[in-house]
């Protein structure tokens, strides 16, 4: 007798590891997401082969926007505009009250090198003469600047 | 989709009594849950950005009104000049010592380190940008010094009687 093939007729697909794989990511994503605190301008940075990472606590953050606007944002507080007289105020007064503070530059890549010369200025004159600038990591040999 | 069962016994209730019914078997939809479980996947998988941003890190000098002696055939100058038009190009000239400045392109400096640097491993670079270069142009040459293994760079701004001395 032929095997004659029987028609399946309501054909249930256990949907529970599908299910559990779902959730298991879901968890993943939702314990290693960061929610970037709101930009008040966006900020395009740089290029650079550097692999160093931007330190995550103590941190005081510099940020310099495409028109040269100036801000300022420690840790996780929100951003604040500034100009480069109160720029040397605020990193003082911070630095006094955390002595471990370090100081990131993101500046946008179209701003002017005079305003980074100028907050370059501002750490020499405040005795932070460690500071990280916060670039984009590009893998590939070629020039940072050919992007 | 999912649902959850509970195995099914035979028992059967009996007609016309007021007696609630044991519940037996009791399926519970698992669909809404599923679908909100996925939803929530899908925004966490595109929100999700895995790439840190990177640092460049910079020293400076404790006392910026230490003088450094330097030889001067160990001085490599780089100057970055603005064009002065809107098109936020620049132009880059280097000399060794004292010797007549060249031209080269902002992003083949690299090679031109390596070169200097293995023929001179004293050399110091004295980096001047024109206040109105573009920022990424100092990212990239200090990412170019890097890679060549130049750490000793200052940086300066091109005072305006020293832009007369380029073959512009």
């Amino acid at each position: 007798m032929p095997a004659k093939k029987m028609r399946r007729i309501g054909v249930k697909i256990d949907m529970t590891p599908m299910v559990d794989v779902a959730f298991l990511l879901l968890i993943f994503f939702m314990s290693t997401s960061q929610f970037d605190p709101p930009q008040k301008i966006p900020i395009t940075i740089p290029d650079s082969h550097s692999n160093l990472k931007v330190p995550e606590s103590d941190v005081m953050t510099i940020g310099v926007g495409k028109e040269n606007q100036i801000l300022y944002q420690i840790g996780k507080n929100p951003q604040e505009f500034t100009d480069l007289a109160n720029l040397e105020n605020i990193v003082t007064e911070q630095r006094r009250r955390n002595p471990r503070l370090r100081v990131a530059i993101k500046a946008d890549k179209v701003s002017d090198y005079g305003t980074m010369e100028d907050i370059m200025a501002v750490m020499q004159k405040t005795n932070t003469i460690t500071f990280s600038l916060v670039t984009e990591l590009v893998t590939s040999k070629k020039s940072a600047l050919a992007h | 989709m999912g649902a959850v069962d509970t195995p099914e016994s035979g028992v059967k209730h009996k007609k016309g009594r007021r007696r609630k019914p044991k519940r037996i078997g009791v399926k519970i939809d698992m669909t809404p849950m599923v679908d909100v479980a996925f939803l929530l996947l899908i925004f966490f998988m595109c929100t999700t950005v895995f790439r840190k941003p990177q640092a460049l890190e910079i020293n400076l000098p404790p006392d910026p009104n230490a003088k450094v002696e330097i030889a001067e055939s160990n001085v490599m100058t780089l100057r970055v000049i603005a064009t002065d038009d809107s098109t936020h190009d620049v132009r880059a000239f280097w000399r060794i010592a004292k010797d007549p400045f060249q031209e080269a392109a902002i992003d083949k400096l690299q090679p031109i380190f390596e070169a200097e640097g293995k023929k001179n491993p004293k050399l110091v670079v004295l980096l001047k940008i024109d206040r109105k270069a573009k920022y990424r142009y100092m990212v990239g040459i200090i990412d170019q010094l890097q890679f060549a293994e130049l750490n000793r760079f200052s940086l300066a701004p091109v005072p305006p009687k020293e832009r007369k001395d380029l073959p512009l």
